[in-house]
């Protein structure tokens, strides 16, 4: 019998699975993958070393573009990391602000990552149903920092602004006429927190649509049950972080676990899987979209009932507000020293880390007492779960490497920084 | 000659100078590939031969069976093979002598059953014409399932035995694949096995009530 | 004016009776082909809002009114751009391959009735004709895949050949449970053997049949969900990875025709073809043409509709589905169907 070959395939960077610029060697025989090699760093822009030769402050919206679709949590971790150095505690309004956009943020990235994920394995109208509600939260992120990804909107001491009054809306055009456009508006009439209100009562009824085309699909099943499985053991032997070690059935959230903010107030579980295969990371994910709307409409209620500041009024920190810096001296000079130079922080090393929706993000500061970082690094857990792939999908096929990689939620941004 | 007939003949020339041209292609195609693929050209040709010869049924199934299904199969295993012409043609030289006896062999047989057809094709009754109305697939039908039932059925299972053992000599079992049971992966259901709600809320650290 | 018809007329009794045939029978072949690839261009155009609509957006909508002009559109862009020759392609067998697999998916509609007695030739044994020349079809894309010197394309090739030969083997027998309940090849009388309202077609005694076979014909076609031959996720495009501009296009178009062939054969086999589902109610009752297209419309929606709503299946599970579940089912059901027959269960086999 003559032996066997297997041959190597290049799969990416530019491939449509690729999730951006993934390169994988993989090694088959037939269909059958043997050995998976990935490449990482082809989007590396060296945001750790940036950040050496920046102010802190400069740095918050390098952190946006790490992980491209959570953006506000990758800048919760920095900020936190720097309160901590600083020792500052943000306004308790600030904080509940950051919890909400946190699970906003959420939201968007488990939407995308479900859109992509269905696509990935054929499902092409779950992507695009996906998107219909990423807008919407998109609007809210425009509403609240004038961008639509890249945020910056978190600072050390609160957040930089308060909630809008009022939403924007949209215009009729040559598409829409002024009865469409009214219907599209409809949740536009009152300020930020009645649109988020609208959208979390509406939400989980889109969930369920979400899961009335995948969850009990057959095709969908043979696609995800048993592909990729990883045992509770290897989940954490292998460094596993976020909906992928909790869907191999280990109960770990930092949420709960090391809670930050004001997550020990608010009412909401934690979804935990069984199998370790796609399909319970699935469930995993799409449970988290409910319990993370729960959380937004705690948070609405409580937001609503208690105005007040939303960031420190210390002028060594935070900026003063512009009305005050027109006629104070003092403020005058703490606007400018801030946007000059900066703050210095303490000496020391800090580490703080958020529960991101692709699990642990963290930052770890080394300051030697400047105004920039003498040291920073970013805990990704992308980076973590891609390094766990090729034991994932050793002796699965090409299609189900498609599934997995899109199951792993990887962002490039973030993996190779 | 009506034109009819002239054009009938014109295509039958044309017809088998296509498989006369094919079928020398394929032994001198240098590339497999390209042989395996005058090979289709060849019996597309006899097909339309047959057709034209009002052997419609015959035809169509030259062409499903061994244009649709054979070749495929035999073209892939030619691709897949990755054939090296150069150690191809080492024995040439010391293969000629016996090949040449064949093919001599074969040639002399083709050429004594032609020659004796021709000989006496004088006196061969003509082939019978079916009756109008019987579609030739009706006739052929009627042959195989009455006339010629259990050749049928015993060529039939031979095949049928042919796919079989093929499989059971190739079917490996690859210890490093991970399989799925489908019946397994469809009685997965979201139950609690696979997604269950805990608070996770660390009691010791006394409970904010809101 | 009747000058001029008068003068058509007798050139063309001038012209010698052979040409007379000859250019009739281009004209049939013209009649056939160019309707076909018009509404092979609509298809996509109706592919696009159909599934535009289903994902909550509107589909093409700039070219023309409501965007109707946009198939004139991508084929105008397609044949403006270059078609790219990858390197150590062989030239030749690349070229040809799109036309490979676009000449079946038009050449088979000679032997469709469009009405009564209105196919371009009525050949006996028509539905094995078909049968023939879609199984040609596959060559176009095994050619395309190892000529293109790709991996990709060449995965894509392997796929979707087994996967072909696979569903060709359930198509065939659903096929055969026709022949038996119609007792000819010929698709004419097939239609005319369920002559009668809708309780007369075939669809109900051959139920099972009629779902393995349109679901063979959606793998047939490389459509959702069994799209793995192109698998855009997974081997980018399949055997079409290398094609750009019109060779593209063609394979593209090949697809397309073999659609609306299928649900053609689909509804000529098993949903009465130009028969009216009210027959015996005046004026709608009527055989036509009309019914036909109606039919195939309707099967072309669900193809459509399958493609928005279904994951892609994985290639062992394609293979899978063909050969342990959808031929048993048809044999099993061929048997059931000779009892029909020998009990000429009414209104069907009687």
């Amino acid at each position: 019998m003559s032996e066997f070959q297997t041959f190597t395939m290049n799969f990416g960077p530019q491939h449509p699975a690729a999730h951006g610029v993934l390169r994988l060697v993989l090694e088959m025989e037939g269909e059958v993958i043997y050995k998976t090699d990935p490449h990482i760093g082809l989007l590396h822009r060296g945001t750790e070393k940036l950040a050496e030769s920046k102010t802190f402050n400069q740095s918050i919206g390098y952190m946006d573009r790490l992980d491209y679709v959570s953006m506000m949590c990758n800048e919760h971790a920095y900020v936190l990391a720097i309160e901590k150095l600083l020792g500052v505690t943000p306004p308790l309004r600030a904080k509940y602000i950051r919890v909400m956009f946190d699970e906003i943020t959420r939201i968007l990235n488990h939407l995308l990552w479900l859109g992509a994920h269905a696509l990935d394995v054929g499902a092409m109208t779950v992507f695009l149903y996906c998107f219909r509600e990423r807008e919407d939260l998109m609007d809210c992120y425009e509403a609240v920092s004038g961008a639509r990804m890249h945020a910056t909107y978190y600072r050390p001491g609160g957040v930089y602004r308060d909630l809008p009054d009022s939403m924007p809306k949209y215009k009729p055009s040559k598409w829409h006429n002024e009865r469409e456009t009214r219907k599209r508006n409809e949740w536009r009439e009152g300020s930020l927190l009645d649109f988020i209100e609208h959208f979390s009562e509406s939400f989980p009824d889109r969930v369920d649509e979400y899961e009335t085309l995948l969850t009990e699909n057959r095709i969908w099943k043979q696609r995800t049950v048993g592909i990729g499985t990883v045992s509770p053991e290897r989940a954490l032997a292998l460094g596993f972080t976020g909906p992928m070690l909790r869907g191999s059935g280990i109960e770990w959230d930092l949420r709960r676990k090391q809670p930050y903010e004001v997550y020990d107030d608010l009412n909401f579980e934690i979804p935990i899987g069984g199998n370790g295969d796609c399909y319970d990371r699935y469930l995993v994910r799409i449970e988290e979209l409910r319990q993370s709307t729960k959380i937004i409409r705690q948070c609405v209620d409580w937001l609503r009932s208690n105005p007040g500041p939303v960031m420190l009024e210390d002028g060594k920190v935070d900026p003063p507000r512009r009305e005050i810096m027109k006629r104070d001296m003092e403020s005058l000079i703490h606007h400018f020293k801030l946007f000059s130079e900066g703050y210095c922080v303490p000496e020391g090393e800090v580490y703080a880390a958020v529960e991101a929706p692709k699990g642990e993000f963290g930052a770890y500061i080394v300051s030697d007492g400047a105004n920039k970082p003498y040291r920073l690094k970013l805990r990704a857990p992308g980076f973590v779960h891609i390094s766990a792939l090729d034991e994932m999908v050793r002796g699965h096929m090409v299609a189900d490497l498609v599934a997995i990689i899109g199951n792993q939620d990887i962002v490039f941004g973030e993996v190779d920084r | 000659m009506s034109p009819g007939a002239i054009t009938y003949q014109a295509l039958f020339y044309l017809f088998a100078a296509g498989i006369v041209f094919s079928g020398l292609r394929v032994i001198t195609a240098r590339n497999p590939v390209h042989s395996a693929l005058f090979l289709v050209l060849a019996l597309v040709n006899a097909a339309i031969l047959w057709v034209q010869m009002g052997a419609e049924f015959l035809g169509i199934i030259l062409v499903l069976v061994y244009v649709g299904a054979v070749m495929v199969m035999f073209l892939f295993v030619v691709m897949m093979l990755d054939i090296n012409a150069a150690t191809m043609r080492k024995g040439m030289t010391r293969y000629a002598p016996l090949g040449l006896i064949i093919s001599g062999l074969i040639a002399a047989e083709i050429g004594w059953a032609l020659w004796g057809h021709y000989l006496g094709i004088a006196n061969t009754p003509h082939t019978a014409v079916a009756p109008a109305g019987i579609s030739n697939t009706e006739e052929l039908g009627r042959a195989l399932y009455t006339h010629y039932i259990y050749v049928f059925e015993i060529a039939a299972v031979i095949l049928l035995l042919g796919i079989i053992s093929a499989i059971v000599l190739t079917l490996r079992w690859r210890p490093n694949t991970r399989r799925q049971d489908i019946n397994q992966q469809l009685r997965v259901h979201k139950t609690s096995d696979h997604m269950r709600l805990v608070d996770l809320r660390d009691n010791s650290r006394g409970r904010k009530e809101s | 004016m009747q000058h001029f018809a008068g003068y058509f007329v007798s050139a063309w009794g001038a012209i010698p009776a052979w040409v007379q045939y000859l250019l009739f029978t281009l004209g049939k072949i013209l009649a056939i082909a160019v309707p076909v690839i018009l509404s092979v261009a609509y298809l996509t155009y109706a592919e696009r809002k159909v599934i535009g609509y289903m994902q909550s957006r509107i589909g093409p909508n700039r070219v023309g009114f409501r965007g109707l002009l946009q198939p004139f559109a991508d084929v105008i862009k397609l044949m403006m751009k270059e078609v790219v020759f990858p390197a150590n392609a062989n030239r030749y067998l690349f070229f040809i391959a799109p036309v490979l697999s676009m000449m079946p998916a038009i050449a088979a509609w000679v032997v469709v009735p469009f009405f009564p007695n209105g196919s371009a030739a009525n050949v006996n044994a028509g539905l094995l004709l078909i049968l023939a020349l879609t199984s040609l079809g596959i060559y176009g894309i095994i050619i395309s895949g190892w000529a293109s010197n790709s991996k990709y394309a060449f995965l894509g090739a392997m796929r979707s050949a087994a996967q072909m030969v696979a569903y060709e083997i359930a198509m065939g027998f659903a096929i055969v449970g026709v022949l038996m309940a119609a007792q000819t090849l010929n698709l004419g009388q097939i239609i005319q053997h369920q002559s009668g309202a809708f309780w007369h077609w075939y669809f109900i005694p051959l139920a099972p049949l009629v779902v393995v076979y349109f679901v063979s014909a959606v793998a047939e076609t490389n459509r959702l969900p069994f799209d793995v031959a192109e698998g855009e996720s997974e081997i980018v495009a399949g055997f079409h990875v290398e094609y750009s501009g019109m060779a593209f296009a063609v394979f593209f178009l090949a697809e397309y025709a073999n659609m609306i062939l299928v649900s053609a054969l689909a509804s000529i086999m098993f949903f009465g073809g130009w028969l009216s589902p009210f027959e015996g109610i005046p004026y709608i009752g009527a055989p036509s043409a009309g019914w036909l297209f109606l039919k195939i419309g309707i099967l072309l929606f669900l193809m459509l509709w399958f493609r928005a709503t279904f994951p892609r299946y994985r290639y062992d599970q394609i293979m899978r589905l063909g050969w342990k579940v959808f031929i048993p089912v048809t044999l099993v059901w061929i048997f059931v169907e000779g009892a029909f027959l020998i009990v000429h269960l009414p209104p069907w086999f009687s």
